[in-house]
């Protein structure tokens, strides 16, 4: 008896009698929905990082100018905030600081690289953190510019002496024990009206030379603050997203018609207009595409939260955002619930930057939309 | 009262073993997803290996279950347990073919004189029907922005669950000649359909969709059983037996959820309704010649055409007026041979009981989709039971071997084994004590 009653379940499943049950009524099936509204909205714009996030050496501070006739004129600021090593050559403390400057990785240009840009170097004058700030926060900065210096096109390094005499006034906060205290860094501001934005990354340094040594005082914290004025015009048909200018796509999707699906999985997909932008550019004008967009879920009351993130497919221009946290959401949308108020799609804030990805806009094919694969349930 | 112990020990171990394999994922006929599930039929294993015939079949052993005016012939305090194996082979049209296998609690039952050989009570439990089937599907769906990448996936339609019965009543012996009986029947249980649905991509989550019914009710049945002796032979024995159960009404719920993996989430809300199941007829005849030889034979009819349901199930939908529930009828009979007869000095293959039998069993449902047909089940049935040590407990061993349905119309035919074990154990429990 017990071992007729242990006899496992085993099963060979087939096709067998399943025409007994009666057509492919509950086959997954594809269905695509255009996004209902689209518009530009408020995006809150974080444009800063400290050492220790992930992907902090190639992250910019932006400064510079750039009149770009298609998206506008855009201002930058970039803040550097500096520490000090952990270890010293012996006796590096006791010797008096010669030379100072400023060792700036310059790995991103937007605008008019032909020609020269000219930035000012000011000292920051309190304590200040980029963690969580948004490209619309200032921070004071002492009187007076401490140095100024040119970006020439091609340049990756950028070395900026600083005066002599700063490095006179500074000696002793420079070497002091408690550096990240007294030090606040430094901001790189324009006064022009052209030229280019350009950005300097987390591989910079503030490198200080003695009588015997050089040492270099790793960035420690990058911030960019950013004044973007829009174009009052855009390309017919085309959604002008731009990283750095506080503004996503919203999306939202009508989903009443559906009736109760089990969804499988869903693509969210938004269609760059990439030879428009690159079009009628002048003579050494950079505008760089943004090659990854982030989808966020946003809430009235809270901050927005990133689903998912898609790279541009360079054969249909294409980005695609696909995820068990998008498919989950939407299902949930489906079932009548609210998990977030919204979808938006904007530059992801992983490298800071003023990419832009000017988005076809409905009622033209490629606007944003939604392909479900979904199962109809039945009653 | 050791033995007593014992008994229950045995009765806790082997309930347990036969909930798990009642419980545990196991698939049977594609057939069972009509109507309410795949009706089953056991009243004893006598009757079992017998062709299922039970009506008129009296025994001080077998209290059988399906008339309750049988009841009344028992001296011993009896306890049953029973579980089923069954292997199928389901073959279609084109020659393909799958195998399943599953195993299920046949019946527990226990069965008290409460006036030896004349006043009984009994109570059972037993499934009534099973749904337990599974087939798939494969196929590919296009992203229609990439036609050239499609997506393979494979549906899986699954059933599980079914009604069970539970049965109390008593049987009583008004003379010689006729016996009359009624018990209370509650009917409940749980009918699931399960459709997952798995993608070849591991970026793409394994679906579930659930509906779940589940129905509760109480009925009655009725049963009489009349006999005579020396018909035809001195020693011999009729019988004519025949019980009636009540259509019974179902009260359920439907409940239908979505999970992806696991996790369930709620697709709709409950939604509460009624099942009505037909009422059911059988009639059956016994005769023994001699106390060596039993023969028996039983029909039974139950109008499943006047099935009523606020639910579609398979088969039956109210919603778009589909139905195929047709009235079912089964017929059965077989023999049984103890060559020893009554003598319990005998060798011991002597004294156990051979038994054959066969039924036809047209089903309550009419399969297929776009022309459906009849199924029915025709079977051979047999096995031994064996005398155990103790003289009033027998061990039963039966078998079924038949095939059920068709290849033509897009249906598929099964051919079907299955195996059984049934415990019956007797001692007596109440005695009078003498004084002096």
């Amino acid at each position: 008896m017990a071992c007729l009653l242990c006899l496992a379940a085993c099963e060979d499943p087939s096709c067998v009698g399943i025409t007994v049950l009666g057509p492919g009524e509950s086959d997954p099936r594809a269905r695509t929905i255009p996004a209902g509204e689209v518009a530009l909205v408020p995006l809150p714009d974080p444009s800063g990082a400290f050492l220790t996030s992930a992907g902090f050496q190639d992250f910019n501070g932006l400064a510079g100018f750039v009149d770009d006739p298609l998206f506008g004129t855009t201002r930058a600021y970039a803040y550097f905030d500096m520490l000090a090593p952990q270890n010293f050559p012996p006796g590096f403390r006791d010797r008096p600081i010669r030379e100072a400057r400023l060792r700036l990785i310059k790995a991103y240009a937007y605008g008019d690289t032909s020609a020269v840009t000219t930035l000012d170097v000011r000292q920051i004058a309190e304590d200040w953190t980029a963690v969580g700030a948004t490209a619309d926060t200032t921070f004071p900065v002492m009187d007076g510019i401490v140095t100024s210096f040119e970006v020439a096109p091609g340049d990756s390094l950028v070395e900026v002496a600083l005066p002599e005499a700063w490095v006179l006034a500074n000696d002793t906060t420079l070497r002091a024990a408690d550096f990240s205290n007294l030090f606040h860094g430094f901001r790189l501001s324009t006064e022009s009206t052209s030229g280019a934005v350009y950005g300097f990354n987390g591989r910079s340094a503030l490198e200080l030379i003695s009588e015997e040594d050089t040492v270099r005082y790793p960035v420690s914290e990058i911030f960019s603050h950013i004044e973007a004025t829009p174009a009052p015009t855009f390309l017919d048909g085309l959604i002008p997203l731009r990283d750095g200018s506080g503004t996503g796509v919203n999306l939202a999707f009508v989903l009443d018609t559906l009736g109760t699906p089990a969804l499988n999985t869903a693509f969210l997909r938004v269609t760059a207009d990439t030879a428009a932008a690159q079009a009628d550019l002048p003579a050494g004008f950079v505008r760089p595409l943004a090659r990854e967009l982030a989808l966020f879920g946003t809430f009235e009351e809270q901050d927005p939260l990133i689903l998912g993130q898609a790279t541009l497919d360079p054969a249909t221009q294409t980005y695609s955002f696909r995820s068990n946290t998008i498919t989950s959401v939407l299902q949930s949308m489906i079932l009548g619930r609210e998990p977030v108020d919204g979808f938006a799609v904007g530059v992801p804030p992983t490298r800071s930057s003023l990419d832009v990805a000017p988005l076809v806009g409905p009622p033209a094919e490629g606007a944003p939309r939604a392909v479900l694969i979904l199962i109809p349930t039945q009653d | 009262m050791r033995l007593r112990s014992s008994f229950f020990v045995l009765l806790l171990l082997l309930g347990t073993a036969a909930a798990s394999a009642q419980s545990s994922r196991n698939y049977g006929t594609i057939y069972s997803r009509y109507g309410l599930g795949e009706r089953t039929s056991f009243s004893s294993s006598q009757s079992a290996m017998m062709g299922g015939a039970s009506m008129g079949l009296r025994s001080a052993t077998y209290a059988g279950i399906d008339n309750p005016a049988l009841w009344s012939d028992q001296a011993l305090t009896q306890l049953t347990i029973s579980a089923h194996v069954q292997g199928l082979r389901a073959e279609d049209a084109s020659g393909e073919r799958s195998e399943l296998t599953s195993g299920s609690l046949g019946a527990i039952q226990l069965s008290l004189p409460l006036v030896s050989n004349r006043l009984g009570l009994t109570l059972a439990f037993r499934p009534y029907t099973r749904v337990n089937y599974l087939a798939v599907r494969d196929g590919s769906v296009q992203d229609p922005e990439i036609p050239a990448d499609s997506i393979a996936y494979r549906l899986n339609f699954e059933g599980n669950g079914g009604l069970q019965q539970a049965r109390l009543g008593i049987g009583y012996r008004l003379g010689s000649a006729l016996a009359v009986g009624a018990s209370v029947d509650a009917l409940f249980g749980t009918i699931e359909y399960l459709q997952r649905t798995e993608f070849e991509s591991t970026a793409i989550t394994e679906t579930r969709t659930r509906r779940s019914t589940s129905l509760r009710g109480v009925s009655g049945t009725f049963g009489a059983v009349v006999s005579a002796t020396g018909l035809l032979a001195e020693d011999d024995a009729f019988s004519l037996g025949a019980a009636l159960t009540l259509p019974t009404r179902l009260s359920g719920e439907r409940m239908q959820t979505l999970g992806f993996s696991l996790d369930q989430d709620t697709l709709r809300s409950e939604v509460s309704g009624h099942v009505t199941v037909p009422l059911q007829v059988a009639a059956g005849v016994s005769y023994l010649p001699n106390s060596r030889w039993a023969l028996a034979a039983d029909v039974r009819y139950e109008p499943w055409a006047d099935f009523e349901s606020d639910f579609a199930f398979g088969g039956h939908d109210p919603g778009t007026g589909l139905n195929q529930m047709r009235d079912r009828l089964r017929v059965g009979g077989g023999f049984q041979v103890i060559p020893a007869g009554t003598d319990r000095l005998a060798p011991y293959f002597a004294r156990a009981a051979y038994r054959l039998g066969g039924y036809y069993d047209r089903a309550h449902f009419e399969a297929g989709t776009t022309d459906p047909a009849a199924i029915s089940t025709l079977a051979l049935t047999g096995g031994i039971s064996l005398p155990a040590l103790i003289p009033t407990a027998r061990f039963d061993l039966g078998f079924e071997v038949g095939t059920r349905g068709t290849t033509e119309r897009g249906l598929v035919r099964d051919l079907f084994i299955k195996g059984s074990a049934t415990i019956n154990f007797g001692e007596r429990w109440f005695r009078r004590r003498q004084l002096g």
